[in-house]
């Protein structure tokens, strides 16, 4: 398969716009409402010290161009929702304050990352203004006009309420393209503000599940797989295990002592550190568009994506081998401190 | 006649298991022991694209648990035997009923065990839980 053939490049762009709308789409309201505080401020520093930790790094030592530091930072700034997510089922965390307040902290950092992602690379002209002007302008009216809209033509077998939501994706994703800005920056814009609508939506939700995970996501990930090259993850070993370490060493800088401020217990806060660490769709999303734009080189955009899975897998490992909280223990864990105490009760 | 006071089956759905709760019937005909049957759901995903991906395969997991368990009810009712199934989600935070409890600490001490699944996924699962757990059936 070559990845370079435009209708596989269309599709597997289209698979990372869907896959970026779904992640988007999966947040709940009330839960980054509910745990406004620490979730931005973890969500944030989580995302700002590995940004500028990798790009620093990639810049100054590894002596990549400022483009491509840019994109290691982006790359490496992500937090995995779905892998957090993951984990959490497993050990049953997705239940309690503790694992909703995380999962909200790792919205807020792939927020800061999309916008990083659309942001870095714009160019600063009139489209740009037309494209943050439109999608403002969409963004207020989708939740009134996509309720409207989804009651009454929802049960078509045509699904009219998907082509609405293409509609928009494409309209978006065309003017971001335009201003030279990345269409996955609306698509979770979109995402989040039609989260809550979806929640009532569930079979939909499943049909467009069905088509991205069926169609559209196997082209993405085929093409971001075929641009691997083996050789440069033998020669760019070593760059792989230091930038990975310089992520989890940033993650830690920038997540801990937040931790350790809400009045976690140290090994909960550990824990959130690690999970916090993970990067998978987000950061092979972002590694995709710079070697697309020719921003790195395909030595760079192998070594990234490397970086990133391993990043998947090891932080993970060691937080369920050694900092893994029982449910008690994550609850008691953070609610005990001055800053739970006037935290809202769980409806 | 020889008296239980429980049997408990655990099934995957595997051959071996069905085995087992094909004995497990056939015994509780002979008395009037509580019938438990426990399947524990394992394999999820952990690297996923997005949560909802994870949360469809949990569903159809969930599904295939469920049929299981009604299948056992029913081949148990078409015995005249009632059977209670149970089946615990892939959280190894969430705890097990208390017969799984008590039949790991009897049945192990007393080795009144058969052997139907001790080399399939779903034994690696149980001794994952707990050391005890090894087959598919056991009574006390």
């Amino acid at each position: 398969m070559d990845p370079k053939v435009e209708w596989i490049g269309f599709l597997a762009g289209f698979g990372s716009i869907l896959l970026t709308f779904l992640a988007g789409a999966e947040i709940e309201p009330e839960i980054l409402r509910r745990y406004g505080k620490e979730s931005l401020s973890i969500g944030f520093f989580s995302f700002l010290l590995p940004f500028l930790g990798a790009m620093g790094y990639a810049h100054y030592v590894a002596h990549w161009s400022p483009d491509a530091a840019q994109i290691c930072g982006i790359a490496l700034s992500t937090t995995s929702v779905a892998v957090v997510y993951a984990v959490m089922v497993e050990t049953g965390l997705n239940h309690t304050e503790f694992g909703k307040l995380l999962l909200a902290a790792c919205f807020v950092t792939d927020l800061g990352t999309v916008l990083a992602l659309g942001a870095v690379f714009a160019d600063y002209n009139l489209w740009l203004a037309v494209f943050g002007g439109v999608t403002v302008a969409v963004l207020a009216v989708p939740p009134r006009l996509a309720r409207w809209f989804f009651r009454r033509f929802s049960g078509h077998v045509s699904e009219p309420e998907l082509k609405l939501l293409f509609l928009l994706l494409f309209g978006l994703g065309w003017l971001a393209t335009k201003a030279n800005s990345e269409a996955v920056l609306p698509a979770y814009l979109l995402g989040l503000v039609v989260a809550g609508l979806f929640k009532e939506h569930r079979e939909m939700v499943r049909h467009l599940r069905t088509t991205t995970f069926a169609l559209l996501t196997p082209f993405y990930f085929l093409k971001a797989g075929t641009l691997v090259s083996l050789p440069a993850v033998v020669s760019g070993f070593g760059l792989i295990v230091v930038l990975l370490a310089v992520k989890l060493a940033a993650k830690f800088l920038g997540v801990f002592p937040l931790t350790s401020a809400f009045r976690f217990a140290p090994k909960s806060g550990m824990y959130t550190t690690l999970l916090m660490s993970t990067g998978l769709t987000f950061g092979s999303i972002s590694a995709l568009f710079g070697y697309t734009r020719g921003l790195i080189t395909q030595s760079q955009y192998t070594v990234l994506v490397t970086v990133v899975i391993a990043s998947a897998v090891v932080p993970t490992l060691i937080a369920q081998s050694f900092f893994k909280p029982g449910r008690e223990e994550a609850e008691s864990g953070w609610r005990t401190g001055p800053a739970a105490a006037n935290l809202p009760e769980e409806e | 006649m020889v008296m239980f006071k429980k049997i408990l089956i655990a099934n995957d759905g595997s051959e071996g298991a069905r085995k087992a709760l094909t004995a497990a019937i056939q015994l509780a005909t002979t008395c009037s022991a509580e019938r438990h049957s426990i399947s524990v759901e394992e394999d999820l995903p952990q690297y996923v694209a997005t949560g909802g991906e994870f949360e469809e395969m949990k569903a159809q997991r969930n599904g295939f648990f469920e049929g299981l368990n009604a299948e056992a009810a029913a081949e148990a009712a078409a015995a005249d035997v009632k059977l209670s199934p149970t089946w615990s989600p892939a959280t190894k935070s969430s705890p097990l009923p208390p017969f799984c409890k008590e039949a790991a600490s009897t049945c192990w001490s007393s080795a009144s065990w058969a052997t139907a699944a001790s080399s399939s996924a779903f034994g690696a699962a149980l001794r994952r839980r707990s050391p005890a757990w090894r087959h598919a059936v056991c009574w006390w």
